[in-house]
């Protein structure tokens, strides 16, 4: 009894470390992408000026993960006809799904700041905009790197370790 | 199915308050309805023909300015980005215009502060002002009015010029015409040509997206939004048309287009302002094509018989007049403005 005990502790400590240490390595990754999605829409709005829900559907095709979701939110949103503005379309997607996601307050605050001028504004100023924001990115993806290299072991053991001293304790 | 237009294509650009309060007036009035006037901190009014009313916050209308809701600088920006289906930066072109067009072929007029660059308009910025022109298109304007337009010798159009004062119908007309000339005239030997529109400022076609949004004919291209002279020698090379069909034309390089185009064969339809044969006969540059007969139709409109009346057909090459009297295009057209009054 006792040693069943044991185990499912091991597991759930070990499992939980696995957790925390998986959102670290999941957030330079979700940084990447969403760097990488801010670059196509800026391609098409500085080269070939497709209107907004055109070219957010060409980002929200570009790849599978959950970042793409908020894309196409705000394409949905926005070809309702129910008189969303696309800051407002954006927000809505981000309130969505930002919680599914592995990012920061910081980078949220990041993708917000996207959102209140996006479309709004004429095409240098778009592109302007679009590159401060991927500049932004970077910097967050960077310090996401160093935080994954620190932590994701870290938390790995540390669940496992955690499970290891408490069973030390109960016997 | 005016108002069926006005609900699909005009209200969601509309902020979402202003869109219940013009929902929710009467269908009679909604019918009736010319232009959408929206000018910052100034009431939301709708221009029904001959008055214009404010519309209040309660959705009704009234003739007091001082009862109109009032139209807010938030108001116009959102406005500008739902017209622009949140892509300001894609309607660039159109605010240097100072118009943009809408699915369905409405045009919208913009006003607000113009930025220059060497002297040029550059582009609009604080956009305050919106004209939402409704469009209405009336089909078979021109059914009266075709048959002169075709030599029943060879089967071809002729070369046809339509003057007449603004507003009287001179683009309804034309836009009319090259449905005609495009799918042929139904019981007739003429069973239609290939036509090509330059539509420089969107009103024949309507386009959206490069799309006709006004049914003009099947076998009808149009290069939306291009400058008239370069337009026509672009279809010529190109499209191979057998009939082209420009607005308003006026500057010397438009008639030197014209003669090109007569020259290569291709019938030529288009418009210009002049209330009489003499007044074209004064225009310098346009004297040099109607003085050597270029054009072998002269239609002159005029509002004698109620709007869209042709005041007279001309022969272009003998001068001498076809009709004997004035007579109004098409009863659909009154029958429209009574509607509408």
């Amino acid at each position: 009894m006792k040693l069943l005990g044991s185990l499912i502790l091991l597991f759930s400590c070990g499992g939980m470390g696995f957790l925390i240490a998986r959102n670290y390595r999941a957030r330079p990754r979700e940084l990447r992408a969403l760097k990488s999605a801010f670059q196509i829409l800026e391609t098409e709005i500085a080269y070939s000026l497709t209107s907004l829900p055109q070219a957010l559907e060409k980002v929200a095709r570009s790849g599978d993960l959950k970042i793409y979701s908020i894309f196409e939110n705000t394409r949905e949103l926005l070809i309702s006809g129910e008189g969303y503005t696309p800051a407002e379309a954006w927000e809505e997607g981000l309130r969505k799904y930002f919680s599914y996601l592995a990012l920061t307050d910081t980078d949220r605050e990041i993708l917000s700041f996207f959102g209140k001028c996006l479309g709004a504004s004429d095409r240098n100023d778009q592109i302007k905009h679009i590159r401060l924001v991927v500049e932004e990115l970077s910097r967050q993806g960077i310090n996401a790197e160093q935080e994954e290299q620190k932590n994701s072991k870290l938390w790995t053991y540390m669940g496992v370790l955690t499970g290891l001293v408490l069973i030390l304790l109960m016997y | 199915m005016i108002v069926d237009k006005l609900t699909e294509q005009v209200i969601p650009v509309l902020p979402p308050i202003i869109r219940g309060l013009i929902s929710n007036l009467p269908s009679d009035i909604k019918k009736a309805i010319v232009e959408i006037r929206l000018r910052t901190s100034k009431p939301v009014m709708v221009v029904i023909p001959s008055c214009d009313r404010t519309i209040t916050p309660y959705g009704t209308i009234s003739d007091r300015p001082s009862d109109g809701y009032i139209f807010s600088k938030e108001d116009a920006m959102k406005t500008l980005q739902l017209m622009s289906e949140g892509s300001i930066y894609a309607i660039e072109e159109e605010l240097r215009r100072g118009y943009l067009t809408l699915r369905g072929g409405h045009r919208v007029g913009l006003v607000g502060k113009v930025i220059l660059d060497g002297g040029r308009v550059k582009t609009l910025k604080h956009i305050s002002g919106f004209n939402i022109r409704i469009t209405r298109e009336l089909l078979g304007v021109g059914d009266k009015i075709v048959q002169h337009l075709i030599d029943s010798e060879t089967g071809m159009v002729y070369h046809t010029l339509i003057a007449s004062p603004p507003g009287c119908g001179k683009t309804t007309l034309i836009r009319d015409l090259s449905r005609h000339f495009s799918d042929g005239i139904k019981g007739s030997s003429f069973k239609g040509v290939k036509v090509g529109i330059v539509d420089e400022r969107s009103e024949i076609a309507g386009c959206f997206n490069g799309i006709p949004q006004n049914y003009i004919g099947f076998r009808t291209d149009v290069l939306d939004g291009c400058p008239k002279a370069e337009g026509i020698m672009m279809l010529i090379r190109s499209m191979s048309p057998q009939v082209i069909i420009v607005d308003e034309i006026g500057r010397d390089e438009d008639i030197t287009a014209i003669s090109e185009a007569i020259n290569a064969g291709v019938k030529v339809v288009t418009t210009v302002h002049g209330a009489t044969l003499e007044e074209l006969m004064e225009r310098p540059n346009l004297n040099k094509l109607v003085g050597r007969g270029a054009f072998e139709r002269i239609i002159i409109l005029g509002s004698s018989l109620g709007l869209g009346t042709v005041e007279s057909l001309i022969d272009g090459k003998t001068m001498k007049p076809l009709i004997s009297c004035a007579f109004p295009l098409k009863r659909i057209m009154e029958k429209e403005t009574e509607e509408m009054g």
